[in-house]
Order: C-alpha cells, then sequence, then structure tokens
C-alpha cells in the first residue's frame, strides 16, 4: 500500500502538477486584467 | 558510501552556480509579476479580491501553494520522522474531508454574499463588534508567522546569514505583492505551485534510493507504521481539530468571493484535494527517509524533526536540482506569506481601521495603508516567529485561536440567521475561555521533555497546552446558544 501510494503521490506531483500549469497558462490571457489606460477601448 | 553530515554545515558549500542561477531567476520573476501587474489595479476590490475574476486553473494552483506554507512542508516531515503514518492520517487527512465539506456546502453559499473578507460577513449578520473581534482573530490566524519560522530553518540549514536572507525574501514577497495585491500573489502562487510540486516528486524516488528502498523502512519502530503513531488520542484530536479552521480559513474565504463563480471554487478545490494528498504524503515519507537515515547512521543522530526534509533532499539532490528543490520550499514560504501577509494587512485597514474611522476611505486610500501595512505585518510576524520553539506550536496557537473566536459565529451566520447577541457571546465566550486555557497552563503547568509541550497535571488528569481548543469550542457553541435565546429575533 506504501510502494503504491508513494508512487501516485510522484505521479500527481510530477505530470499532474504540470498539466494543472499548462491549463493556468491557457487560460492566463483570456482572464488578465487590462492595463489601466487601455481599459476602456 | 554516503559520508555522515552534521546538520547545518557546510550545506552552502554544496550550492554550484546553476542552482544559484535558478533561485536568483526565481526571485526576479517574482518581481517582474509584481511590476506587470501594478500598472493593471485600479480599485479595491481589483487590489484585493483580483476583481472576482478566478478560474478553475488558477485557484488551484493558488490554494494548493498557499495552504502549503512551511508549517507542511516542514512540519508533515517534522512529525513523518518523529512518528511516522500518523502524520498523514490525523494531521492532514481530517483537512481533505473538511475541504470537501466546504466546497459543497459553504462556497455555493458563500457566492451569494456580497462580502470582500470574512469579518463582512460578521457585520453582516451580528453588527460592528463582532465584526472587531472576528477580523482580530483573522489577523492572529493571519500573521505568517510559521511561514517566516520556515525560512529561518532553511537558512540556519544553508548556512546562510539568517537576518539578511530573511530581509532579502521577505523583501521580493512584500514588494510584488504590496504592488499586484491578490493577481500578483494568484499567479506568483501558480510558480511557486509548479516548483514545490515537481521538487518534490523528484526528491522522492532519489531519497528512496539513497536510503536502500521501502525494505529499509523496517528499522523503524513498529508504531511509525501505524495509522495513530502510538500517540495520545487528545493530542490526534487536537491535532484534527485543527481541520475545522478550513471553514473560517481567510485565504479560503478570499478566494471564494475572488472566484469567478461557485464551479469554479467546487472543482478547484476537489482537484485541489488529491495534490494536497499526495504532498503530504510525499512529505511525510520524506519524514520517515530521514528517520531512517539516521538509524542507519547516514544523517547524524542528534538532528531535529523540522531539519528532516531539508537534510534529506539537500544530501541526496545533484546540482540544479538542489537549486530547484530550494526554489521550490522557498516558493512553500513565499506563497503563503504574500497571502497571509497581504490578508492580515487587509484585516488592519479595510476590517478593523476602516470602520473605526468617521470619515470614509477612498479605494486609493485603501490601497496605499493596506500595501503599507504588508511590509508592516511581516516585521511583526518576523518578530513574533522567534517565540515559537516548533513550528506546530505556533500553527496550533494561530488555529486554536481562529476556531475559537470565528467559527461558530462564522457558520451560523451562513446557514441561518440568528440574533446579533448570538454571534458577539460566542465571539467572546471563545476568546475568553482560549485566552485563560493558555494563561492557566503556562502560569501553573511544567513543560514536558519527551513532547516538548507545557501540561498542566491534576491528579491523573493532564491539560496540555494543545487542548486549549477543545474547551474553548464547546463554551462558544454554548456562548452561541445563550446569546440565541436571550437576544433579539431578526427581522
Amino acid at each position: 500500500m506504501m510502494n503504491f501510494a508513494t508512487w501516485a503521490a510522484v505521479l500527481i506531483l510530477g505530470p499532474g502538477a504540470t498539466a494543472v500549469f499548462i491549463w493556468f497558462l491557457v487560460d492566463l490571457k483570456r482572464i488578465l486584467p487590462k492595463r489601466k489606460d487601455t481599459a476602456g477601448e | 558510501m554516503v559520508a555522515r553530515t552534521t546538520i547545518g554545515t557546510l550545506i552552502d558549500q554544496h550550492l554550484h552556480a546553476i542552482d544559484w542561477s535558478i533561485l536568483i531567476a526565481y526571485m526576479l520573476g517574482m518581481m517582474a509579476i509584481g511590476g506587470f501587474l501594478v500598472t493593471r489595479i485600479s480599485g479595491f476590490k481589483q487590489y484585493f479580491l483580483a476583481d472576482g475574476a478566478l478560474t478553475t486553473p488558477l485557484l488551484v494552483c493558488t490554494l494548493v501553494s498557499t495552504y502549503y506554507e512551511l508549517d507542511v512542508t516542514f512540519a508533515v516531515s517534522e512529525q513523518g520522522y518523529y512518528y511516522g503514518l500518523v502524520s498523514w492520517f490525523w494531521l492532514s487527512r481530517p483537512y481533505y474531508i473538511a475541504i470537501i465539506i466546504g466546497a459543497l456546502l459553504l462556497a455555493p453559499r458563500l457566492k451569494k454574499f456580497d462580502c470582500i473578507t470574512l469579518p463582512d460577513l460578521l457585520e453582516q449578520r451580528y453588527g460592528k463588534p463582532t465584526r472587531i473581534a472576528g477580523a482580530a482573530a483573522c489577523f492572529v490566524y493571519s500573521l505568517p508567522i510559521t511561514a517566516l519560522a520556515g525560512m529561518t530553518i532553511m537558512f540556519d540549514m544553508l548556512g546562510w546569514k539568517k537576518g539578511d536572507a530573511l530581509l532579502i525574501s521577505m523583501g521580493i514577497c512584500a514588494a510584488y505583492t504590496a504592488m499586484g495585491g491578490l493577481w500578483a500573489d494568484a499567479i506568483s502562487d501558480t510558480i511557486q505551485f509548479v516548483l514545490m510540486c515537481v521538487a518534490l516528486a523528484i526528491a522522492i524516488p532519489i531519497a528512496l534510493n539513497w536510503i536502500g528502498g521501502f525494505e529499509s523502512f523496517s528499522v523503524l519502530p513498529a508504531e511509525h507504521m501505524t495509522a495513530t503513531g502510538g500517540l495520545r488520542w487528545g493530542i490526534i484530536l487536537a491535532w484534527s481539530v485543527g481541520a475545522l479552521t478550513v471553514f473560517v480559513e481567510p485565504a479560503f474565504y478570499q478566494r471564494i468571493f475572488a472566484a469567478k463563480d461557485s464551479k469554479s471554487v467546487i472543482y478547484a478545490m476537489l482537484i485541489g484535494i488529491l495534490l494536497w494528498a499526495a504532498y503530504d504524503w510525499g512529505v511525510t515519507i520524506v519524514g520517515m527517509i530521514a528517520r531512517v537515515a539516521v538509524e542507519k547512521g547516514l544523517l547524524t543522530g542528534d538532528m531535529e524533526g523540522k531539519h528532516a526534509l531539508m537534510a534529506v533532499c539537500m544530501q541526496t539532490l545533484p546540482i540544479g536540482l538542489r537549486g530547484l528543490f530550494l526554489g521550490g520550499v522557498l516558493a512553500a514560504a513565499m506563497s503563503s506569506t504574500d497571502t497571509y501577509s497581504l490578508l492580515a494587512s487587509g484585516n488592519l485597514v479595510y476590517d478593523i481601521y476602516r470602520p473605526l474611522r468617521k470619515k470614509p476611505m477612498s479605494d486609493k486610500e485603501l490601497i496605499l495603508l493596506t500595501r503599507i501595512g504588508i511590509f508592516a505585518v511581516l516585521l511583526f510576524a518576523s518578530w513574533m516567529s522567534l517565540m515559537f520553539h516548533r513550528i506546530t506550536d505556533a500553527w496550533v496557537f494561530m488555529s486554536g485561536a481562529l476556531a475559537s473566536v470565528v467559527l461558530v459565529p462564522a457558520l451560523g451566520a451562513i446557514f441561518g440567521k440568528p440574533p446579533k447577541l448570538a454571534g458577539w457571546s460566542s465571539a467572546c465566550a471563545g476568546l475568553v475561555v482560549y485566552a485563560a486555557y493558555h494563561i492557566v497552563v503556562a502560569m501553573y503547568g511544567e513543560f514536558d521533555e519527551e513532547y516538548e509541550s507545557m501540561v498542566l497535571r491534576i491528579g491523573a488528569f493532564e491539560a496540555w497546552r494543545e487542548y486549549a481548543v477543545l474547551f474553548a469550542l464547546p463554551v462558544s457553541a454554548i456562548g452561541f446558544g445563550v446569546g440565541h435565546v436571550l437576544g433579539r429575533k431578526p427581522t
């Protein structure tokens, strides 16, 4: 059980966290606030 | 053959130019985020709540990394070192249950309130005095004491000058948070999130290989492999009750109010639980690996548990990965330091000073004072961090204070329409009992060397310092009930 849980944790923390980060990057441009001087355009 | 190593010696010599480059690039990146966002902040709600625009992936990253300050990274590995798997089962697991309940029951209801902070909610239901009491408890909880204490341990072990290193880290953290508010906090959290997760994912297999795999765990005491670790149930209960703070966690509330919608929060928290559970498990295992290394003579026998994670990773990781790991540990501390310094400053300026001041405050004034407050909070917290011997002590004290004062009134406000007196009497009763318990145990108790904690022994009865919340919480609930009966019902 310990062996399985540890390798599952490694998979979630490595590839899993990286996938969430890529999802964030894709989403970022859409949600970022506009600059104050161009906000009204 | 691996050389026997003494903690805190010569570790700085192991850092290669590549490791330093990674650390410096990370610090500069954080500053760049603040500088990029400062031109995009126009109002207090945008500054403090990112204009309510946070989506699921951003929420996952910011929630996970914020909740993992160094009290988890070091304290869970510390408990794994001393007690084994109980650290995951009873220090960490109760939080997942609380988070599931919080995501499904609290988040949708909270989104319906027009609030910026938790004390806003308390004022809407109970009035200004309860707001101030709640804000004071939130302030105590939000002081980034544990994160700064964790940074100090890290610098100590690396042989760096603690004062200088802490000043630089805090300065960078305060600067980008003050510039960009929650936007800078959340976006920097995402970088910190991936850094800390990936660093740990790489460290675990290397460390396991170092001690000779799981077979080596046979040298550990038998209790290390059990779910209770041979600990007293009172201590286990006190650890578990700490999970109730999820329901009044100021960072959790701030992110719910800042979320695009309640679905985004629910998805983020459910995905986050997987990552939290994996991180806790990994850190616990590294703590146990450190204990195996001590038993095998690979690490010095007088090593303290709080050094377990750093000792193992610095001893086993190669050049480059060491810099990544240090960046990850620093990231874990900074992601919490930025969030909680923003929240604590918000407590002082928005929640306490603003309602007490007769003249209304403009958004510009609020932002300016909150920015100044961030620096003040960090200085105060670094002084406070010197007052606790163990990181876990600080965490138990702060979470106990928050739960004792705010938990019952906040849940009452979210799920019902209680009289104003109910919230006020509940907060006061919790606060008085919590403070009185600590004072009595500190004055009349004795220090227990084995558990490194204060205890008051009266015959067979043992009142440990950690039990304060177990007494204060029921009294807070009774106070709420009494206020409910005696108070005037809201119209």
